[in-house]
């Protein structure tokens, strides 16, 4: 924050807690060999031993049915699932609903069943309610703590399908540049991590999020993009270099959050 | 070296130019006609076109200039000249106008030259009004696009929804390849 001096204790605290609450998303494991067989394997993770890929598998379900879905944890615990709305009603506190997604889901921990329950935010005032999308999302990264789903590849060039609805979806440090470099120039894992300077972890759990949404392609069938040179309109003069327009963007961000 | 940036917001009357140019400006903006509303304003035999500026200064006094196209379609002999030196285009869409899928082909195709040569990122504006079309259906019309648009829903009111966008056009900006 401008006027905080980087020295002074309120930023160090700050700091701290920042970093905590960005663990509980993007873990702590630091940036791996890629040559180190043992630390491949660290950074990996099953997404359908989780809440997030019980819901990717539900959730397909639901939109073949057409019917809503109870989503029931061990104890009182639910998340009710609309396909019309794509939303999601949620009976429990952020917190346990992190904890539900960290872990893995034992066998008999979660059962789902149609019903005939309508979506009506008012009358469950208790529960709260989310995006279907934004808690596939979310779900993901608590998971994945900056892993990637176990067949990976982490040297194949990613590319984005489509924008995920960022406005509406958690922000991780980063998260622009990733889609930005992505949907503009396909990149491998180690590559964009690499280029923008960044951990591995934040690129990572970048891509755990937007494969549970369906939008990252490794395949061939991206869009061929017809690349045309940057140029200003008419009346301007090219920028000097490619980092001219990165200078700006870190100011940018500080300012606008 | 250059020291400033022009991005240029276009889009349908009512779509939140004014309001999205206001949220993100550090300074007051100007709209060059004093009616709540930036239309067209008929004085006498002169037309005054209505249009809004905004600009978000950065460290090493550099600025972002931000510019409204003015809304209506027959006034868009305005909008040639206003895209001059412009860097990129923010589109906003009204989700509550009746037909803003068209809409929304309308301005890229107006910009179409414009946008092939810098970029353009896309707000879907009032969906708590309006919740549909989804933005599933705006996707689906902008994969026959050659490039790979990013498009939000937006609410023009709020700065972060606002800043979430520009960030994305400039992003775009700086990761386009150069050959
Ligand atoms: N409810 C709602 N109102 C919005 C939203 N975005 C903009 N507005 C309002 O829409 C109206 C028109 O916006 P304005 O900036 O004048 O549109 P312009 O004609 O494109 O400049 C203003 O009253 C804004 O406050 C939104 O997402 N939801
Ligand atoms: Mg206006």
């Amino acid at each position: 924050m401008a006027g905080v001096p980087p020295t002074s204790a309120g930023y160090q605290i700050a700091r701290h807690l920042a970093e905590k609450d960005l663990q509980a998303f993007l873990g702590s494991t630091p940036d791996i060999d890629t040559n180190s067989a043992q630390q491949q394997a660290n950074i990996r993770y099953d997404p359908d031993s989780f809440l997030q890929g019980k819901l990717r598998q539900i959730t397909a379900m639901m939109k073949q049915k057409g019917q809503a879905v109870r989503l029931q944890f061990s104890n009182e615990e639910f998340i009710i699932l609309y396909p019309d709305e794509e939303m999601a009603q949620i009976n429990m506190s952020e917190s346990r609903l992190g904890a539900l997604s960290a872990a893995p889901i034992s066998p008999g921990g979660l059962s789902f069943t149609f019903c005939d329950d309508l979506f009506s935010p008012d009358d469950g005032a208790a529960d709260s309610f989310m995006r279907l999308d934004a808690l596939m999302w979310k779900t993901a990264l608590w998971a994945s703590q900056g892993r990637i789903p176990y067949d990976t590849d982490l040297h194949r060039s990613v590319a984005l399908d489509r924008w995920p609805n960022l406005t509406r979806l958690l922000l991780l440090p980063n998260t622009l540049e990733i889609a930005a470099l992505w949907a503009e120039q396909p990149h491998s894992l180690i590559e964009t991590a690499a280029k923008l300077k960044i951990p591995q972890r934040y690129v990572f759990g970048f891509y755990s999020a937007v494969f549970a949404l369906g939008l990252a392609n490794t395949g061939e069938t991206m869009k061929t993009l017809d690349y045309i040179p940057i140029a200003a309109d008419a009346g301007e003069k090219q920028p000097a270099s490619a980092s001219w327009l990165s200078n700006w963007i870190p100011f940018f961000r500080s300012k606008n959050g | 070296m250059k020291k400033d940036l022009k991005i240029i917001f276009t889009g349908p009357v009512g779509a939140g130019k004014t309001t999205a140019i206001n949220a993100i400006s550090d300074t007051d903006t100007v709209s060059t006609n004093e009616s709540s509303t930036d239309e067209l304003r008929y004085r006498k035999n002169t037309t005054t076109v209505a249009m809004d500026y905004g600009i978000i200064n950065m460290m090493d006094s550099k600025r972002v200039h931000l510019y409204g196209t003015p809304g209506q379609e027959r006034f868009d002999f305005m909008w040639d000249i206003l895209i001059q030196g412009g860097m990129g285009l923010v589109l906003l869409v009204d989700n509550a106008r009746p037909d803003p899928l068209e809409d929304m082909q309308f301005f890229l195709q107006r910009f179409g030259d414009f946008i092939q040569r810098t970029r353009v990122a896309i707000g879907v504006t009032r969906m708590d009004i309006s919740t549909t079309p989804r933005l599933n259906e705006y996707q689906s019309l902008l994969n026959d696009q050659t490039r790979n648009i990013p498009l939000f829903e937006v609410d023009a009111r709020v700065r972060q929804d606002v800043s979430i966008l520009v960030q994305s056009l400039l992003h775009s900006l700086d990761h386009q390849k150069r050959e």
